[in-house]
């Protein structure tokens, strides 16, 4: 390369353009020159060939009502660090009339264009397309390894311009649209003629706009917009997806718990109980508490039928004389009614005891029984390392209740900005009742 | 007026305007270019930039004219013999190379705007046709620039940034040309044309 060459004298300055409307004589200024093909008028409202020496009247001021564009044509403002200034503004609504919405064409002489889109109050930053999404062939696209889902198809028409563009732009022009989503991504297309035309837009949060061309109040925000991203950057579907997997591992943890814990029995004993006198009072032999254990297990059974065993039980240590009292209660209860067999209660009943230490205990009980009954036997033992469920529950419940929380939020979300599409999948209940025959 | 590369055979005298073509003997005049009409480039000659790490200077412009304007190709001298072209599009900087393929040129008046054609050995997407002519020329080009010469020029496109440009000469030639856009950004321009305002 021959890089000591002396360099060609530099090209004059880039400047804004101007020159006098054909219609009325007011100035027009061109503030893309070379670039843009056509520029209206301010004071009379034609729009004219930038091009042309004569900048003849491409379209007479047929217009009407003259619609405000909400940033000042020639105000620059700063989006993601780049500096764009409002050179178009254009009003378009569907080809059903049922709504309308304000495109912005921003214009940096390094960058080119971007188009501003306002719609009911909600801002998308679209660029056209260099290169052609790929079509999936079930209504979606493919773009930079997003898969954007069908949304809006329908035709857009301009309805009011104002500034300059990089094409003649027309009132009245129809144009065929196809919106696809992929939050906060947005992909159109545009059909008109044979020509096909592809852009690509991001959601921009309307303080984010407010802010950058100082607009003063921002336009009202109503419903949920096509790419719009669900508020505070989350992703309720993931994040939802995340506590499931985390509630998953809890179990499978609390699982391998449960298989791993020994259920060691400690003490074990055929016992009566009676129902007066010194027997009701029954002090077991000691046993010991081998190691530090989390849990201990107390179970009582007994063959009890329409019947009941209460025992008022305490585990205590043999040296420090610390007590952990623990009541059951054995009733059963079984017959048939009417043809039906019914029962109620169990034989067994058991008592968690937690965080006893290691040492020589022995069980204090004392029994009580119905007063026909002198006496019952039962059986009494105490296991260690019984699998716990209950701490399980108390981190599973939080996280089953956020991800439904978000599921329900991020559903309802979804709903509002589908609702907007071709493809609702929440169908109004105001309509035809489905269910009717 | 100096040829500052051996493999160049034609400039633009910048002074003067006139065409400049090498031939064994010496230089010879073929008379003067247009003027440049205002397309609204950035871009201007002596620009340095880099792509993917190779510096290029751009030594030559050709400006073409459509029916709605104009745009400039700006012939990019990387050193090392390609012929690379730099053109720019709605804020998109295409770079292309000439490149050997073969493309019968009475194809190009069949192609449609989204229709996909076999070029080279790779799929493509037709994305744009133009009728044009050159306008202007400027610096130093691998071959005259004739104001007035009339060719179709058919924009090409394809996934991973990948672009092209298939351009008919006449009747019977057609030459392609394949690369890639690139954002402003990535280029690293410096020497850019100054702009008002900005």
């Amino acid at each position: 390369m021959a890089g000591e060459s002396p360099v060609p004298p530099a090209a004059p300055p880039l400047k804004v353009a101007a020159f006098r409307c054909a219609a009325c004589g007011a100035p027009v200024t061109l503030r893309a020159p070379g670039r843009s093909q056509v520029a209206s008028c301010d004071s009379c409202g034609v729009v004219l060939d930038a091009n042309d020496p004569n900048h003849r009247v491409l379209a007479g001021a047929v217009q009407g009502r003259k619609a405000a564009p909400d940033i000042p044509l020639g105000a620059r403002g700063a989006l993601g660090g780049v500096t764009w200034e409002a050179i178009g503004f254009m009003r378009r609504r569907d080809g059903s009339a049922a709504y309308g919405w304000s495109e912005y064409l921003l214009y940096n002489p390094w960058r080119g264009f971007r188009w501003l889109v306002e719609s009911e109050g909600h801002w998308t930053l679209v660029r056209m397309s260099a290169d052609r999404p790929d079509d999936n062939g079930d209504g979606s696209f493919s773009y930079r390894g997003e898969r954007y889902k069908e949304f809006l198809s329908g035709s857009a028409l301009v309805q009011y311009v104002e500034g300059e563009f990089y094409w003649r732009v027309e009132v009245g022009e129809r144009v065929s649209v196809s919106d696809f989503v992929a939050p906060p991504h947005i992909l159109s297309r545009e059909i008109s003629g044979d020509e096909i035309s592809w852009s690509h837009g991001e959601y921009l949060p309307a303080d984010v706009v407010a802010s950058a061309f100082r607009l003063d109040p921002p336009p009202y925000q109503i419903g949920v917009a096509a790419c719009q991203p669900f508020p505070g950057g989350i992703k309720p579907r993931a994040l939802a997806a995340l506590a499931l997997l985390m509630v998953g591992a809890l179990f499978t943890l609390q699982l391998y718990t449960v298989v791993r814990s020994e259920s060691k029995p400690l003490y074990s004993a055929d016992l009566t109980a009676h129902a007066a006198g010194p027997e009701r009072q029954i002090v077991t032999p000691p046993f010991t508490v081998d190691i530090p254990t989390r849990d201990l297990e107390l179970v009582a059974s007994s063959p009890v039928n329409n019947n009941w065993l209460y025992l008022d039980a305490s585990l205590v240590n043999e040296s420090t004389q610390e007590s952990f009292p623990a009541d059951l209660e054995v009733s059963y209860y079984q017959g048939v009614d009417d043809g039906e067999s019914w029962s109620e209660g169990s034989q067994r009943a058991d008592r968690l005891l937690s965080s006893v230490p290691p040492g020589v205990y022995h069980l204090e009980i004392e029994t009580t029984l119905p007063g026909n009954m002198p006496a019952r036997d039962f059986h009494v033992e105490v296991i260690r390392d019984v699998p716990v469920w209950r701490s399980f529950w108390l981190l599973v419940a939080p996280l089953l209740a956020v991800a439904l929380g978000l599921g329900i939020a991020g559903f309802s979300f979804e709903a509002k900005r589908w609702s907007q599409s071709d493809h609702p999948f929440v169908t109004s209940s105001s309509g035809n009742d489905d269910h009717d025959g | 007026m100096e040829f500052r590369n051996a493999a160049w055979v034609a400039a633009v005298c910048a002074y003067c305007g006139s065409n400049l073509v090498r031939r064994d003997a010496g230089v010879q005049s073929q008379g003067k270019v247009a003027a440049l009409q205002e397309d609204g480039s950035v871009l201007q000659l002596g620009a340095r930039g880099r792509l993917h790490n190779r510096l290029f200077m751009l030594a030559g412009r050709i400006q073409r004219g459509w029916e709605r304007g104009y745009w400039s190709e700006w012939y990019a001298d990387f050193g090392d013999g390609r012929e690379g072209w730099l053109a720019e599009a709605m804020g998109f900087y295409y770079f292309t190379f000439r490149q050997n393929a073969v493309f019968d040129p009475r194809r190009l008046d069949e192609l449609r705007p989204g229709e996909s054609v076999r070029v080279a050995g790779h799929d493509w997407q037709v994305s744009d046709i133009k009728d044009c002519r050159i306008v202007s020329a400027a610096g130093e080009l691998p071959e005259p620039a004739v104001a007035g010469f009339e060719s179709r020029c058919v924009d090409l496109v394809a996934g991973d940034r990948r672009c092209a440009t298939l351009e008919r000469l006449s009747p019977t030639e057609t030459r392609f040309y394949a690369g890639e856009f690139a954002e402003f950004d990535e280029l690293r321009l410096t020497g850019l044309r100054e702009i008002d305002g900005w």
